[in-house]
């Protein structure tokens, strides 16, 4: 069954002139189980899509619908209640209260819901916080722990409510690859019990854990490719990623590559100055396809 | 489904404890307003009680004749600005309440001017008070030592003290028969009053303070010039108060040549002028008190407000992990009630402490009741309630998104 379904969803920022198409028309479907990878260079949308699947926010336009239920224009409250109960979330950076120790960041979604008593609470996110191996560190408080212990402390809290679809918006992007590869592993284990994962990710080493990649640029969604468990995706792998996307030219270079799919291609393409604005002209793609095959 | 109040109140606590600073500045309306008026109100019910208090003890049949009229009132705003009616009260009015038939007993009160010594000196602390031989039955106290005076002692010069005055004048414990000077004449200690308790507010002079004289000396001393300034009478039986009240009051009108210039009070009418005094007391302080709590309820919207903009990132992440807007905002409304209660609890136990001070230092005595106490607690949760929705409602319409991005 699907757990996620989008069709034709579209989501746009600000008015006028300033509009910005931050997701245009993507339809996607995810099945339960899957673990999905999602790249793309910054501003691209990514977050605005797993913002957007995980009931933060609302799409403009389009249809959108979690594990068969109708969720495009659902109310704050019943939002807020669908979160609770079914999807885990952990991001990039300030994921946990500061004021709170790790055994209360862990149960923090099990105040929000009924009576269930402080101890079960605390029990619960303890049992949770013994998964990721974090039982030794109950009572740190997060300014006491390194980046990977907050990230799994904010795994355990994610997975504290027992959801069905865990998201993770570039969890690895603040850590060292010590701190990524615990956290991917936490989240693969994860998912080895039957969760769906979606991720964000800059990094193509770890498109090795999921079972999908996906490739966003300028709000769509441009590749879609199944993957080995184990094995770097072979688009990730074509070494677009190998250099860090910092600027729009470096953006629309890598994009380019990709389209080639051919390694190592980036130095002839000619670079050219996008528009300031982030309107996307419908030609972008095929500009740029156009530009790769020269 | 709401956050267990338990829960919201425990979170707030936290909060609260981690800016103790901030949190303790901010409580300082609600901590003044809060212990002035229950410290006021304590005041005034250690007052009313002294009263009462006094009023049993000396019963509700005792009536009291005061020269100027509305004597009643005088607690009130208008009479400590509006000039009384004076007037004064003779010796014929001391021998028609005297011969009024309802009258058990009756005694006029006149101060006597002139310097007193004795052991120590001058002094300076109480007045010389002629007064009619019934003065200890009709305030219903004991002579602790010797007796007061009788028919024997007119027009002889004998005094008898309060507890007070006897001790600032003598060195001696108990000075019966010991002698003091007044307006050049040798007067004789003839007894020495038990204590009596003490009255706040009340008009009378201290008869702790003061020094007796027979009424009939202090007229003889004054060439018959000293006027009382009080009549006691006492009638058999409560019963016979009001009417009693009215015939004196007729009978003196005719003595008065009809001009009410003088008023005839029951006992409790003296409460009631004690309570006007205090209520008005009481009113001008839950005005001042009001102004501190509304002061005090507006920083604790500001910090708060401070505390949702400082804690946008906390507020994502709640919604994220799905708090509904009501969570967050009885969470936040909980953090404002929890810096209005402890200010509260501050200022109480402030008052505590000053209404001990004034125990000791003071003839108040202080009395806190279980209303105020109740009402100091509703209102300041209120205080929290209403001004702390502001921020809270700041906080709970919050996009989540916006606030993850700590905007
Ligand atoms: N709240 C917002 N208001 C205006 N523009 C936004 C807002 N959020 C995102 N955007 C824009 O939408 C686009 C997609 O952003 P985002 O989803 O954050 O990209 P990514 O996560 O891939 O880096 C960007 O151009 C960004 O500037
Ligand atoms: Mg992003």
């Amino acid at each position: 069954m699907a757990v996620i379904e989008l069709k034709d969803v579209s989501k746009l920022y600000g008015f006028g002139d300033a509009t910005t198409l931050a997701l245009d028309e993507v339809s996607l479907t995810i099945e339960e189980g899957e673990f999905v990878a999602i790249m793309g260079p910054s501003g691209c949308g990514k977050s605005t899509l797993m913002n957007m699947i995980g009931l933060l926010d609302r799409p403009t336009h389009g249809n959108f619908s979690l594990g068969g239920r109708k969720v495009s224009r659902l109310k704050p409250n019943r939002a807020a209640k669908i979160r609770r109960d079914t999807i885990g979330f952990i991001f990039q950076s300030f994921n946990l209260l500061p004021r709170l120790n790790a055994l209360e960041n862990v149960a923090l979604p099990l105040t929000y819901r009924t009576n269930m008593s402080q101890t079960k609470r605390l029990k619960m996110a303890s049992s949770i916080l013994e998964r990721v191996g974090m039982q030794e560190r109950e009572y740190f408080m997060p300014g006491q722990l390194s980046g990977g212990q907050v990230q799994s402390v904010a795994i355990a809290r994610a997975l504290v409510n027992n959801p069905k679809l865990i998201i993770a918006d570039e969890p690895t992007g603040n850590l060292d690859s010590q701190g990524s590869r615990l956290v991917m592993e936490l989240l693969s284990e994860i998912h080895k019990m039957g969760n769906t994962i979606l991720f964000v990710t800059h990094n193509p080493e770890l498109t090795r854990y999921a079972t999908r990649v996906i490739y966003m640029h300028d709000g769509q969604i441009i590749q879609d490719e199944k993957t080995a468990i184990g094995q770097v995706a072979a688009t990730a792998r074509s070494g677009m990623y190998n250099v860090a996307t910092m600027t729009e030219e470096d953006d629309l270079a890598g994009v380019s590559v990709m389209m080639k799919t051919k390694p190592h291609k980036e130095t002839k393409i000619p670079r050219k100055r996008k528009p300031t604005t982030k309107k996307r002209s419908p030609t972008t793609k095929q500009n740029s396809a156009k530009r790769a095959k020269k | 489904m709401r956050l267990p109040l338990r829960d919201n109140l425990a979170n707030a606590r936290k909060m609260v404890r981690a800016h103790r600073t901030r949190s303790y500045m901010t409580m300082l309306g609600i901590v003044i307003g809060i212990s002035s008026v229950v410290t006021v109100a304590s005041i005034g019910e250690g007052i009313k009680q002294q009263v009462t208090g006094q009023i049993n003890r000396s019963g509700d049949t005792l009536i009291t004749i005061r020269p100027g009229a509305d004597q009643k009132v005088r607690g009130n705003l208008r009479s400590l600005i509006v000039p009384q009616a004076t007037g004064s009260l003779s010796d014929a009015d001391v021998t028609t309440v005297k011969k009024t038939v309802s009258v058990t007993q009756s005694a006029p009160l006149a101060l006597v001017t002139g310097t007193l010594k004795a052991d120590h000196g001058n002094y300076t602390a109480g007045s010389v008070v002629g007064a009619g031989n019934d003065l200890p039955k009709l305030v219903n106290q004991s002579i602790a030592y010797g007796s007061f005076f009788d028919e024997e002692d007119a027009e002889q010069d004998v005094v008898v003290l309060g507890a007070h005055a006897s001790e600032a004048l003598f060195d001696s414990q108990v000075p019966l028969g010991h002698t003091l000077m007044f307006r050049g004449k040798e007067f004789m200690v003839k007894g020495i009053f038990n204590e009596f308790p003490v009255v706040p507010l009340a008009s009378d002079i201290s008869y702790n303070d003061a020094v007796f004289i027979p009424y009939s000396t202090a007229r003889q001393l004054t060439n018959n010039s000293a006027q009382p300034y009080e009549l006691l009478a006492k009638t058999n039986s409560t019963k016979n108060v009001a009417t009693t009240v009215n015939t004196l009051n007729k009978s003196l009108l005719k003595n008065h040549d009809g001009t009410q210039d003088f008023s005839v009070l029951r006992a409790s009418d003296n409460l009631a002028a004690t309570s006007s005094v205090l209520d008005l007391l009481t009113k001008l302080t839950i005005i001042a008190a009001g102004i501190s709590l509304l002061v005090g309820g507006i920083g604790i919207m500001n910090i708060t407000l401070v505390s949702v903009t400082e804690r946008m990132r906390e507020i994502g992440i709640r919604k994220a992990v799905g708090a509904t807007n009501r969570q967050i905002l009885n969470e936040f409304i909980a953090e404002s009630v929890v810096l209005t209660l402890s200010g509260a609890f501050i200022g109480v136990f402030i008052s505590l402490a000053i209404n001990l001070v004034l125990r000791i230092l003071t003839d108040l005595a202080p009395v806190v009741q279980w209303q105020v106490l109740l009402a100091a607690t509703i209102v300041s949760m209120l205080i929290g309630i209403i001004f702390g929705s502001v921020p809270a409602l700041k906080a709970a319409r919050k996009d989540p998104i916006a606030a993850l991005r700590g905007e």
